[in-house]
């Protein structure tokens, strides 16, 4: 054991989530960092060096890449790596959408700080897994609507509540993050993290700030601003949006 | 029985690790620009429902390799290993892994070995037994060994698996198991990885001055055409929360 393994386990306790913790290590050990490895482009990271979304408002392609094991992130293709993509995601598998590729090469959208951050990562076979989601999440702050199209049909549109003031929903193209299912489910059944983190908020019970659909106890929140950011969904929509891919474009406007 | 294999491990690994003791602040000594000669090797990694870092993982462009080795894998009801040791530098990698067992494949192996030497590689195992089955230590690239797994399909190996990277180095896996599980899913383990370019060769990413300079993108020459893609598949709930902002 050397003091890499040892920083590695610290970096994964920092990160701490309230996860368990070997999902924690899985998601986030992945190259054994000695503190001169690129950071983790994870909920938990903040990236430095990377382009931001040059088009945050623009149409996504559909396509959605896995990688199969970590990837090196650059800022050009086949630049210095400044992050790695770990192959995993909150304990499920990475699968993010790409904004733009070039033969051999995909630039994705990252989980990480800040938002709309996104790094260009190996695009060959070998390296990901390309696949097309079909469905495109819309939430529109400004009349607090969440709609999904499959296929480019409206498949469904609930009213929705969003962040307040002091704490707004994030505006831009961000994607479907994670699925996870709380053991001990407090306020929601299902927790749908996205890309996208609280702009006011740098850490949120605990957590990154991270921004996320999910159910409410009671139905009189729906249509109005009143969460942290996060956008808080019926159950109907809840169960939609269950079951669309991971790596989904999730587009938030004012 | 396990010392035995534990020398074993050592002097498989030893060429990295005689140089090696005093070495340590070599690594430092990569520069961005020479990152194209970087080599790269992990011990395992696995894919699929149980998903398993790559451990340990070295990527290094310094001229004497920087060596990891770690006595466990992360906790996971799939893979059991001894030491599992990767070790790369510019041009080199290697990666091996001692005392391993797939228990639901019917794999075990006392020793698998993968190298890459300036841009070429090979594989080495000792007393690899898939059901039974002893494979041979030394492995025409790609060849396939399959397995039946009681009621869920056949698991398969490929052994000695040589791919191009997309800057054109090559990574050579000792053994990819793929493994069926319960309700149709695949995990994919990958053990003793190695990968390595030509020192200073193909895919040195331009000008040390300037590390900034984007590199001609390439395609990996291996790299089967790239089809339709497929649709994304239905995500699977992962039992777990995150505190987000409510």
């Amino acid at each position: 054991m050397t003091a890499a393994a040892a920083g590695t386990a610290a970096a994964a306790l920092a990160a701490g989530c309230g996860g368990q913790d070997g999902r924690t290590a899985a998601s986030d050990a992945a190259p054994g960092g000695n503190g001169k490895k690129p950071p983790q482009a994870t909920t938990y990271t903040t990236l430095q060096g990377l382009p931001a979304d040059s088009d945050p408002f623009g149409k996504s392609s559909g396509t959605v890449v896995r990688p199969k094991a970590a990837l090196p992130v650059s800022a050009q293709p086949g630049g210095t790596p400044v992050a790695t993509l770990p192959a995993e995601q909150l304990g499920g598998p990475t699968w993010v959408p790409v904004v733009e590729s070039r033969p051999g090469w995909h630039r994705v959208l990252l989980p990480s700080r800040p938002n709309r951050v996104t790094g260009w990562i190996p695009g060959t076979a070998d390296k990901v897994e390309t696949a097309r989601s079909s469905h495109q999440v819309k939430v529109d702050l400004s009349d607090r609507r969440l709609t999904l199209t499959d296929k480019g049909r409206k498949a469904g549109t609930w009213s929705v509540a969003i962040g307040e003031g002091k704490t707004p929903t994030p505006t831009g193209r961000t994607f479907l993050l994670a699925l996870l299912k709380p053991a001990k489910p407090t306020y929601s059944p299902l927790i749908l993290p996205v890309g996208a983190h609280s702009e006011t908020l740098d850490t949120y019970g605990g957590g990154p700030g991270t921004v996320a659909f999910h159910g409410w106890p009671s139905k009189d929140v729906f249509g109005k601003a009143v969460t942290h950011g996060c956008v808080r969904v019926p159950p109907d929509a809840l169960d939609r949006l269950s079951k669309v891919p991971l790596g989904t474009p999730v587009e938030i406007v004012d | 029985m396990r010392l035995k294999h534990l020398t074993r491990a050592a002097a498989v690994a030893g060429a990295v690790a005689m140089p090696l003791a005093a070495a340590v602040p070599a690594a430092v000594a990569a520069t961005p620009g020479a990152a194209g000669a970087a080599g790269s090797a992990y011990a395992l990694a696995a894919t699929g429902p149980v998903a398993v870092p790559a451990t340990p993982s070295v990527t290094s462009a310094a001229a004497r390799p920087e060596r990891k080795s770690v006595a466990e894998l992360p906790a996971n009801p799939l893979i059991r290993a001894g030491v599992l040791n990767a070790a790369a530098g510019a041009g080199h990698a290697r990666a091996s892994v001692v005392d391993l067992a797939v228990p639901r494949a019917k794999l075990t192996a006392s020793l698998v070995a993968a190298k890459c030497h300036n841009g070429k590689g090979s594989s080495h195992l000792v007393k690899v037994t898939l059901d039974g089955r002893v494979i041979k230590a030394s492995a025409t690239p790609g060849s396939t060994v399959t397995a039946r797994v009681d009621g869920l399909g056949t698991a398969s190996l490929v052994l000695n698996k040589q791919s191009r990277t997309s800057d054109g180095r090559l990574t050579v896996t000792a053994i990819e198991l793929t493994l069926p599980l319960p309700q149709g899913k695949t995990e994919t383990i990958s053990i003793a990885s190695a990968t390595c370019g030509p020192k200073g060769g193909a895919g040195d990413p331009g000008d040390p001055g300037d590390p900034g300079k984007p590199e001609d993108p390439r395609p990996s020459p291996s790299a089967p055409p790239s089809a339709p893609p497929s649709a994304a598949p239905a995500p699977t709930p992962v039992t777990g929360d995150l505190p987000v902002t409510g």
